[in-house]
């Protein structure tokens, strides 16, 4: 149907609607299916034209084989074996069929008489022990070898000889010649027809009324006009705005699907198949829709996705003529529901009960078709409409006695048509089933996990029919256990009741004469550091400092500044850092936030404050400071009270104060489980204190002894510079921004060889980075950490020992002491391990909220529902974490940087891991900008090795071998080095904002083919297209391309070069201007090429398929 | 959590009169109750700003 029939349709009144319904109705035509009357070659039907066209796109795979085994424990009689095969043959012309082309058209042929050849392998010979492993290598070879379309037979069969009673004999068929209920039919006819033959009887099978071939001619012939407008109206109204599954994978999806794939077989406990029987006749439905209605569930639960369509094969067999058949009849439907989860599982059934149903009715559409129809948007990365298919399949197998039997070989499966398949076995006492996974996205651990919170849900829901699904739990009450509470117990005793100052206090006592301060040749001792800071508080409570009064502090890095903090703390003050380096618009910003009434500060940064607040210049103070008495601690002052607020950026560019207390700073310090504090240990103070790790610093070493070193500003963000002061100091103890850590792997990766302990965390963590400091820096302790300053400082910590080249990410760990870790799920439930969810965080590290923002407050702090403490809270940080198998968490990406482009999800630090696998990248960032609601644009900022040799374009080629096409970046921008901002951050304002032309976009106006392969290619689309003009910028889908059709192009394209150019190579590029910037320039005639031109177009050539050709190492192993 | 703007909402507060969000459809965590107010995300968050004017906890209010 043309799209603007389509439309009309859709425009009309329900009324006028129901009147055309019932008129289509009646005009349907004779749908009794007969005999053909011409012979020679025939169309192929809609389904096999699919799998015909699949074959060609990925061609030599055994993806789409068909494969079952028989037992047989009898002395088998080989001549009747061969008699009753050939007989089946006879009847059903499927099995002796194969296909060719006429006009770049498939049409399929059956050959009048077929030879089925049995080869007879006979390993009783073998000795006993060996027997087993040569059988199964028997028969994955016959399971993985791949059919010719074009040659056929497709229909192949061995039989193996274990014992003088004992054969295993292999049947493989290709899928476009049979289906599972046609295997059923074999397996019938060849029992029926061996017990007859050996016998001596003739067959007792009737005559077959129509063969495969007469179906497929007829389905040509009914499927038009308004049958066909009927079915797509249907289909497209319930299929619109379809968005992919968005299950959590374990790697990243490629730029191409692939096929590589395993398989995980499952069993339910037999009294749970007992009572799903009975729920299904309760409520009068199948298995399949109980089943399929849990999975929804447990997708919903999963992704957080309402709308969840999945695929779901369909025999095809409602007419009778084609019941005994054999032929490749089933069909694919999409059962497609909304869940609000607000549904009991009772609703959730009968929306999944009227979805099938409805389906049902309207199963006479090929997918094929619905496919072409509705997919105009060619992405190869995903299956069109579903990623998983599920289905139930009921009644035994054949023989079941087979079931059980231990020694018959395993199938092996390599290969994967979809993300996932899942099936069941219906009965007969148990439910069992298998997971068909693709091992390019999914770990096998994986799938046991969905396999195990499957049964967790189905339990739940046959408990609680009436609950509402958003409240089950996908983690069973072990494991609930384990992430919740054995994984949290980090709590030690620390000096929680104490305050900053009294702790510093202690230190100097112990201390006196230790240095605690020093910066260039300048220095404090802990007595003078004591003193001073002392006196300071003096002078300030003098003039009238309260407990938790606000002060903010504006000065760099120096030793004056800690005296600075140390006294306002002692006041019982807390402190608001306000870096000098920020711009004035900020720092009003914040002093304006905060409402701060007195700023400490120098001469040399007065300008940047605003004159309405109380500017205390200590330089001016310091002799009227100096003469000030030592005065006791403020002694009202508790671990509770304020010990900083300090501003981050808000989403919404608002900076806002976080409030943290004297507790949450000595939960960081002290007896804690990722550092120790010794009084010899050197601090490197290289943060500036607005950013928080300068709480771990500064306080880090103050109250337990240890020795600040100050670095100064010039030092911080030049790696060779900083690893000479590293050097010269003693320093052993260090933190830096991910950022900073990539530079020194970069500048300086032998910098930290003398330290006792880097810890290093902040930013998305590149793995390679952190292998070349261990490569290079072999020091005692490499830590990697994490937390918001939402949870002063850290909140995990995770040591790194190696990191291997294809390490994905290093993980961020698990808590520190006295802090709780929680990844929850949009319920706020734990997820099960290996499964992304949001981390919240609680414990004595929290801030007290946000200053002056009680609202802010109440959305970030919520109850914490989990730990013993009554009325306590959690954080929720809008990062999505999940713990892998060790128990460690994994950073996966910031809530806020997942987009949506297309209807795709796409985490954009996927496509920034991609371009740092590319060799001449040092380092690289996504960023989106996205001014206008509907404009979003990716775009890709590196930092490159070689600046000469890599262009942005030689980078988008390489991604877009990587990635789908939905997430390749639509502008890349090499940069000298990436914008920090003054804690050493990415500053994303001060990227550079892509220029009109370095986004490339297909030009306006119009552009013939230019170069001699565009005009190849061109001619070749004028041709196949019927166009008389076309644009080198144009897509080949949006012109009414189709498969059929770009598989014409594809025969002339390879005719023409006589070269063998993949097809996938068309979908890839489905411009003119891309697939021949792709193909390079290829010659005319084959004869002109070169040595070197032959080279280099088989090495783009080889470089493609290898991304598609089903590898055939790392078998899996068979149990 | 779910999309925000589908969820009913109630205000809770705890001993030290910090207040927060919690989804009507869970039950309240131990140490928190109900300040009787329900609704959308914006509506509750309305009432915490204007109810929640000092943001020391409780027992810090007491002693200074």
């Amino acid at each position: 149907m043309h799209s603007h029939e389509k439309k009309k349709i859709e425009h009309l009144s329900s009324n006028k609607r129901s009147l055309l319904d019932k008129y289509l109705a009646k005009e349907q035509p004779d749908t009794r299916i007969a005999r053909r009357t011409i012979s020679g070659p025939v169309p192929l039907s809609f389904s096999q034209q699919r799998l015909w066209f699949l074959d060609r796109l990925i061609p030599d795979s055994p993806l789409y084989n068909v494969f079952n085994l028989l037992r047989f424990t009898f002395p088998v009689n080989t001549e009747v074996l061969q008699k009753s095969l050939h007989e089946i043959a006879r009847r059903h012309e499927s099995l002796r069929t194969h296909f060719t082309t006429i006009d770049g058209q498939p049409m399929q042929m059956v050959e009048p008489v077929s030879y089925i050849y049995v080869p007879i392998i006979d390993i009783r010979g073998m000795p006993e022990a060996d027997r087993q492993t040569e059988l199964q290598r028997l028969t994955n070879e016959e399971a993985q070898k791949p059919f010719d379309l074009m040659q056929g037979p497709l229909l192949r069969v061995t039989l193996i000889r274990i014992a003088d009673q004992d054969y295993v004999f292999t049947i493989a068929m290709h899928h476009i010649i049979t289906d599972g209920w046609s295997m059923n039919i074999f397996f019938k006819e060849l029992s029926t027809l061996y017990e007859a033959y050996s016998r001596g009887l003739p067959s007792p099978l009737p005559e077959l009324p129509i063969q495969f071939p007469d179906f497929a001619l007829w389905q040509r012939h009914w499927l038009q006009g308004k049958i066909l407008e009927e079915q797509l109206t249907y289909w497209g109204n319930k299929l619109s705005d379809i968005n992919p599954m968005e299950l959590p994978t374990d790697f990243p999806r490629s730029s191409v699907q692939t096929f590589r794939g395993a398989a995980k077989a499952f069993k339910f406990p037999g009294e749970l198949y007992q009572v799903i029987r009975r729920v299904c006749q309760e409520h009068s439905c199948t298995m399949f829709m109980a089943l399929l209605a849990v999975f929804k569930i447990m997708v919903f639960r999963l992704t957080g996705q309402h709308d969840i369509a999945v695929g779901s094969p369909i025999s095809g067999r409602n007419r009778t003529e084609i019941e005994g058949l054999i032929g490749f009849f089933v069909n694919v439907v999409v059962m497609r529901t909304q869940l609000s989860g607000e549904e009991s599982f009772h609703q959730v059934l009968k929306m999944v009960k009227t979805t099938a149903l409805e389906a049902y009715s309207h199963q006479d559409l090929p997918f094929e078709m619905l496919v072409e129809e509705l997919q105009p948007n060619r992405d190869l990365s995903h299956n069109p409409l579903f990623q998983v298919m599920f289905q139930v399949v009921s009644g035994q197998p054949f023989d079941s006695s087979q079931e059980e039997d231990l020694s018959m070989p395993q199938i092996l499966v390599e290969t994967a048509k979809f993300d996932l398949t899942i099936s069941f076995n219906d009965g007969p006492k148990t439910l069992t089933g298998s997971i068909e996974y693709n091992t390019d996205l999914f770990k096998g651990q994986t799938i046991d996990r969905y396999i195990t919170i499957f049964q967790t849900l189905l339990q739940q829901v046959i408990a609680q029919p009436y609950q509402p699904v958003r409240s089950f739990s996908l983690i069973s009450p072990e494991e609930r256990n384990r992430v919740l509470e054995r994984w949290n117990a980090t709590q030690t005793d620390c000096p929680r009741y104490q305050t900053i100052p009294a702790l510093f206090k202690k230190a100097a006592n112990h201390y006196p004469n230790a240095l605690a301060v020093s910066y260039g040749s300048q220095h404090l001792t802990y007595a003078e550091l004591d003193q001073q800071s002392d006196q300071l508080a003096t002078y300030l409570v003098k003039r009238g400092m309260i407990t938790e009064q606000l002060v903010g502090v504006c000065l760099e890095r120096s030793i004056s500044l800690v005296v600075t903090l140390l006294g306002i703390l002692k006041a019982g003050g807390a402190y608001v850092p306000l870096d000098p380096s920020y711009p004035r618009e900020r720092i009003h910003a914040m002093v304006g936030d905060a409402r701060l009434a007195w700023i400490l500060t120098e001469d040399a940064y007065a300008h940047l404050l605003p004159a309405s607040s109380s500017v205390i210049i200590l330089s001016r103070e310091w002799e009227k400071i100096k003469q000030a008495p030592r005065t006791p601690l403020a002694p009202d002052v508790q671990s509770g009270h304020l010990a900083y607020v300090m501003y981050t950026s808000g989403s919404t560019g608002q900076p806002k104060g976080i409030e943290v207390p004297h507790r949450a700073v000595i939960r960081l310090l002290f007896n804690t489980n990722y550092i120790s504090i010794e009084p010899g240990d050197t601090f490197a103070q290289g943060s500036n204190t607005s950013f928080d790790a300068s709480v771990f610093e500064i306080w880090g070493a103050l109250l337990q002894g240890a020795h600040l070193v100050i670095v100064p500003p010039e030092y911080s963000m030049a790696p060779v510079r900083y690893a000479a002061l590293i050097e010269e100091k003693g320093i052993n103890t260090i933190f830096l921004t991910t950022a900073l850590l990539n530079q020194f792997a970069q500048q300086a990766p032998w910098a930290f060889r003398s330290l006792r302990q880097l810890f290093f965390g902040g930013e998305t963590v590149t793995p390679l980075w952190v292998r070349e400091i261990l490569l290079n820096s072999p020091l005692q302790r490499l830590v990697h950490v994490y937390g918001p300053t939402e949870n002063t400082t850290f909140s995990s910590w995770f040591e790194v020992r190696t990191v291997s080249q294809s390490d994905m990410t290093v993980p961020i760990g698990q808590p520190i002491s006295n802090t709780y870790l929680y990844v929850l799920d949009h319920q706020l439930e734990p997820v099960p391990m290996g499964i992304p969810g949001e981390l919240y965080i609680g414990g004595e590290g929290l801030a007290r909220g946000y200053l002056h923002r009680p609202a802010l407050t109440a959305t970030c702090f919520l109850p914490d529902p989990f730990t013993t403490e009554p009325g306590a809270r959690m954080y929720r940080t809008g990062d999505m974490v999940r713990m892998n198998e060790g128990g460690d968490l994994e950073f996966m990406g910031r809530k806020d940087r997942q987009v949506k482009l297309r209807g795709f999800r796409i985490e954009l630090e996927e496509i920034e891991w991609n371009l740092q696998q590319h060799p001449l990248v040092q380092d690289c960032l996504i960023h989106v900008w996205d001014e206008l609601p509907d404009d979003k644009r990716i775009v890709a900022y590196l930092t490159v090795k070689s600046p000469d040799t890599l262009t942005p374009a030689t980078v988008r080629q390489y991604i877009r071998e990587r990635l789908p096409e939905y997430m390749v970046p639509s502008a890349f921008m090499i940069l000298p080095h990436f914008p920090l901002n003054p804690n050493g951050k990415i500053d994303f304002n001060k990227l550079p904002r892509p220029a009109g032309e370095q986004a490339v976009k297909s030009p306006l106006s119009h552009v013939e083919p230019r170069t001699p392969t565009e005009k190849v290619i061109g001619d070749i689309w004028k041709e196949v297209l019927q166009l008389s003009e076309i644009d080198i910028y144009d897509n080949f889908f949006d012109l009414g391309g189709h498969s059929l059709l770009i598989a014409k192009v594809h025969t002339r394209l390879n005719e023409h070069y006589k070269s063998d150019i993949p097809l996938i190579a068309l979908f890839q590029f489905p411009t003119i201007y891309h697939l021949s910037q792709h193909l390079g320039e290829l010659p005319g005639q084959v004869e002109e090429v070169s040595h070197h031109d032959l080279q280099h177009i088989t090495d783009r050539i080889s470089k493609q398929k290898k991304a598609l050709i089903m590898s055939k190492k790392n078998k899996p192993k068979f149990k | 959590m779910d999309k925000e703007e589908n969820i009913i909402f109630r205000v809770v507060v705890n001993h030290e009169e910090q207040y927060s969000l919690w989804p009507s459809f869970k039950d309240i965590p131990s140490g928190w109750k109900a300040t009787g107010i329900t609704g959308s995300k914006q509506d509750c968050l309305a009432y915490i700003e204007k109810t929640w004017t000092d943001m020391r906890p409780l027992s810090l209010r007491k002693k200074t």
